[in-house]
């Protein structure tokens, strides 16, 4: 499954409550695997480990659950733009938790690419 | 006398210290191929989280089934849904112990990873033979094993028993870092 800006996230997520979210609300079910979700955040780092263009998104702190987000294949160009301690928005399909939150197919929403 | 008593004293608390530590693995890389004259299916998963202690050598790893990638849709769904019913068992995990494991050995050592792995709810013993490389501060374990399909109670309709293999092959790779609780 492909994700498009058009989809519409499921649940949204801003920077100030990333942290948060997924040690309460999403632990307790609220998001359900292979929802949209967006979520903002500050780049961790961007990698490409296993072949894979990953961004890994932090909160305000700097603290574990970090947000996973495996890059949808195309935005090589996108993503050599952004640089670590950005902030951007990133929509993708949400997989669960396990110590940190496992977003796949992600596309970058904010800022837009040009 | 007792400068050298200090001085060894926070030389073994240091060393200790180190020892202690722990290493994760948050991307780690599992793979599965399953080879039948009718189809080769094959998968990964690229969010496969492991942690190392140090101190014990117990290793811990832990999937989500549906972060698998198939190349086709259908695959996919069969997998999550039919077999490994990945709602009732979102996860797949496996703890045990590097056997004979120095940590603080430069290089590379093959080393049997003795453990219980469950998957699809079933428990079973295992096995495996991993490559340890630790170099410049970071460790990387690398492996392969055979999975035994019904072993995990993983039903397969009899129309498409020609298309599943009854062993898959399973590669897996972890790059560690130091981990901060």
């Amino acid at each position: 499954m492909q994700v498009t800006r058009d989809d519409r996230p499921r649940v949204s997520i801003a920077l100030d409550s990333l942290g948060e979210y997924f040690k309460t609300v999403g632990k307790a079910g609220a998001l359900l695997p292979d929802e949209i979700v967006e979520v903002e955040g500050q780049i961790k780092e961007i990698n490409a480990l296993n072949g894979r263009n990953t961004i890994v998104l932090k909160g305000t702190t700097n603290r574990s659950p970090y947000i996973i987000c495996d890059m949808q294949v195309g935005v090589e160009k996108e993503l050599s733009l952004l640089k670590q301690n950005d902030t951007v928005t990133i929509k993708g399909i949400y997989k669960g938790l396990l110590k940190d939150v496992i977003i796949l197919n992600c596309i970058v929403t904010n800022p837009i690419p040009q | 006398m007792s400068r050298f008593l200090v001085i060894f004293c926070v030389m073994l608390l240091t060393s200790k210290g180190l020892v202690a530590q722990k290493v994760i693995a948050r991307q780690g890389r599992i793979a599965f191929f399953s080879h039948t004259p009718v189809e080769n299916i094959k998968a990964e998963n690229n969010q496969v989280l492991s942690i190392i202690d140090l101190s014990t050598n117990r290793i811990a790893v832990s999937m989500l089934m549906n972060a698998f990638v198939f190349e086709k849709a259908l695959m996919r769904e069969h997998f999550n849904e039919s077999y490994v019913e990945s709602d009732i068992y979102p996860k797949a995990v496996f703890e045990g112990d590097i056997l004979d494991f120095d940590s603080s050995f430069v290089g590379e050592q093959t080393r049997i990873i003795k453990g219980k792995f469950t998957l699809h709810g079933v428990t079973q013993e295992m096995e495996i033979k991993a490559k340890i490389n630790y170099t410049e501060g970071k460790y990387e374990l690398e492996g392969n094993l055979e999975a035994v399909v019904e072993n995990y109670q993983i039903k397969i309709p009899a129309l498409l028993a020609g298309n599943i293999a009854k062993v898959i092959l399973v590669d897996f790779r972890f790059e560690y870092e130091l981990y901060e609780e």
